[in-house]
């Protein structure tokens, strides 16, 4: 999946504000060799660009295609196969089970395909190592963070969809975990799609829309 | 996968479950055990009254007028057209009468064990096979055949086991053991004797005679008996509802005489069947509350895991795979809930059964597997529906 071809694209909730920027109601395609950062302040509908990619939102006028196929045509089980190989998301809420160890919540993910070794030392490099076999509901929200970011890169994907993924870290783990990201993103030769708030000095190289 | 049946049944309330499958148990056995009872009891009402149902039989009644008369209360061929023509009376068959002398006696072990002197002369009377309700292999008779089969009243039967016996110092004869039983039949007339073995193929409690296959009576009647036709004194006849008060009113104004006491039996009959159906309606009611409430326990299960359902979705499950830990759970559950009420109902049955045998009313059961196929059925029945509506709930919750 190469492109992702947005065509006069506007979520329902949104139809009755001015529209802004260079997002919604356009012509809009992203290429899986670049990446990009989703500008907005809230609720402008950055998640909801990343949702509607994603297949878990349907509330839009308009018509999106991964390279020639409508998404419209695409069922929840076809969905669930584009997640497990195509599609890997940070979600902005993290979406990790809490009575679930946090090894048990990387180690679930459909589509993983790395063992117990790499993900140690990914964890390791992100300072989480320790907390690997701890219930994700007893970790810090900025350790959850870098262990949903360690979820969505044990799969395989041409497009890594990160919802402001750096909201609860400082900056020195923010930088550790962009290269990782980075260092997937070669390996898998994947596009990115990551929101921000606005402060966007980590996404260097990255083009920059606005919604 | 053990993880997610960690996540999605992990808010399974086990008192909650236990009543749910209790109830679920509780009616299935109820439901099968009345469906049982009804098949048994239909049953044993048709082996104990091979004439079963809505079969009435009439006589005229006997006066000092048609005594004196030549004509005795026999039916002629036009009072018989006019009763066939009579609504609500479907069938009709006259009583045909053995003109021929007929004695039986006990040969054998038997013949030693009751001693000599049992020995009885005997009528016989003939309806054609349609009114009879037996065993075909067991009321067969053809040319030649020395075997002859005979059905008699339970009345009798019963008044040589319960007095008889006991006051002449007589073996009591179980029903079973007196149809293994041959007996010598010797049937006489024109001068000449044949010698046959009888068998006793049923008993009869409301036909008041000693019946033989047609077949039969026409053999002996033709060599042994006088050779003319003689109009037959008792009718039986098939009506949907012999108790109308249309039929009475007819059978009253003719003269003709009915037995009361087979009425009776049949209104008992008809109230039985009755019960046993309430006793299942009440089965398919509980049941029905019972897959209600198993159906919103599922639910409610689902439901609490709204969230863990949706985000495993959205981390890449299919909806297959979400499914199956409910998909085991619930089978699991109806499996437990089924053998529960398949042992209940086989209980019940068996109880049941005990004490109707103690009533004298023991007969060849019939197998178990009616309750069986229902309970596997509505068992099934539970599981599919359970299995579809928490399969669409989860595709609900998974958006």
């Amino acid at each position: 999946m190469n492109l992702i071809h947005f065509y006069n694209v506007l979520p329902v909730p949104l139809a009755d504000s001015p529209v802004k920027g260079n997002v919604w109601n356009r012509n809009l395609v992203f290429f899986r060799d670049k990446h990009y950062v989703i500008q907005a302040e809230s609720g402008r509908g950055k998640t909801t660009l990343l949702n509607i990619i994603y297949g878990t939102r349907k509330d839009f006028r308009g018509e999106v295609f991964f390279d020639e196929t409508n998404v419209t045509g695409l069922d929840m089980n076809a969905f669930a196969g584009l997640r497990s190989h195509t599609l890997s998301y940070l979600f902005q809420d993290l979406r990790l089970f809490p009575a679930l160890t946090a090894w048990e919540n990387i180690e679930m993910k459909p589509g993983n395909k790395f063992t117990r070794a790499h993900v140690e030392s990914w964890a390791e490099k992100l300072g989480v190592a320790a907390q690997l076999h701890k219930p994700c509901g007893k970790l810090s929200l900025g350790q959850q963070q870098r262990i949903a970011a360690i979820r969505a890169l044990v799969q395989p994907f041409s497009w890594l969809l990160l919802d402001e993924p750096f909201s609860h870290l400082d900056d020195r783990n923010a930088g550790l975990m962009m290269e990782l990201i980075q260092e997937r993103c070669r390996e898998e030769g994947a596009g990115i799609l990551a929101t921000s708030l606005g402060t966007n000095h980590r996404f260097v190289n990255f083009e920059t829309r606005e919604v | 996968m053990q993880v997610l049946k960690k996540l999605l049944l992990s808010h399974a309330r086990p008192v909650q479950l236990v009543l749910a499958l209790l109830g679920s148990a509780l009616g299935l056995a109820i439901l099968m055990a009345g469906v049982q009872m009804w098949v048994d009891v239909s049953q044993v009402l048709k082996q104990k009254d091979m004439l079963g149902g809505d079969y009435v039989v009439i006589n005229k009644k006997v006066s000092l007028l048609n005594t004196l008369g030549g004509k005795p209360g026999s039916f002629s061929q036009e009072e018989q057209q006019e009763i066939r023509s009579v609504k609500g009376i479907s069938d009709l068959a006259a009583f045909r009468k053995g003109r021929f002398k007929a004695s039986m006696e006990l040969s054998g072990s038997m013949g030693q064990i009751a001693g000599p002197g049992l020995k009885t002369l005997l009528f016989f009377e003939a309806l054609p096979d349609r009114f009879i309700d037996v065993e075909q292999g067991d009321w067969h008779w053809k040319s030649g055949d020395r075997s002859v089969p005979i059905i008699i009243p339970t009345d009798y039967f019963n008044l040589y086991n319960q007095s008889m016996a006991e006051s002449q110092q007589l073996p009591v004869i179980p029903e079973n053991l007196l149809k293994s039983v041959t007996f010598k039949l010797t049937i006489e007339g024109n001068g000449k004797t044949e010698e046959l073995q009888g068998r006793i193929a049923g008993f009869s409690q409301r036909i008041n005679s000693i019946l033989v296959p047609e077949k039969f009576l026409d053999y002996a009647n033709q060599r042994y008996g006088p050779g003319d036709n003689e109009e037959p004194s008792r009718l039986i006849l098939h009506a949907g509802e012999p108790s109308s008060p249309a039929l009475s009113a007819f059978f009253r104004d003719r003269g003709y005489e009915l037995n009361q006491e087979k009425l009776k039996a049949s209104r008992i009959n008809t109230l039985l069947q009755l019960v046993m159906a309430m006793v299942a309606l009440l089965g398919v009611f509980i049941v029905g509350l019972a897959l209600l409430g198993f159906l919103q326990y599922n639910q409610l299960l689902a439901y609490r895991s709204a969230w863990e359902i949706q985000t495993l979705h959205w981390t890449g499950f299919s909806l297959s795979a979400i499914a199956r830990p409910y998909l085991i759970f619930i089978l699991r559950n109806l499996l437990m809930a089924w053998a529960v009420a398949t042992a209940l109902a086989v209980v019940l049955r068996w109880y049941i059964s005990n004490s109707l045998a103690e009533k004298g009313l023991e007969a060849d059961m019939p197998g178990i597997w009616p309750a069986l196929l229902l309970g596997i059925f509505v068992a099934t029945a539970m599981a599919t529906i359970t299995l579809a509506t928490v399969r669409r709930q989860i595709k609900q919750l998974a958006r």
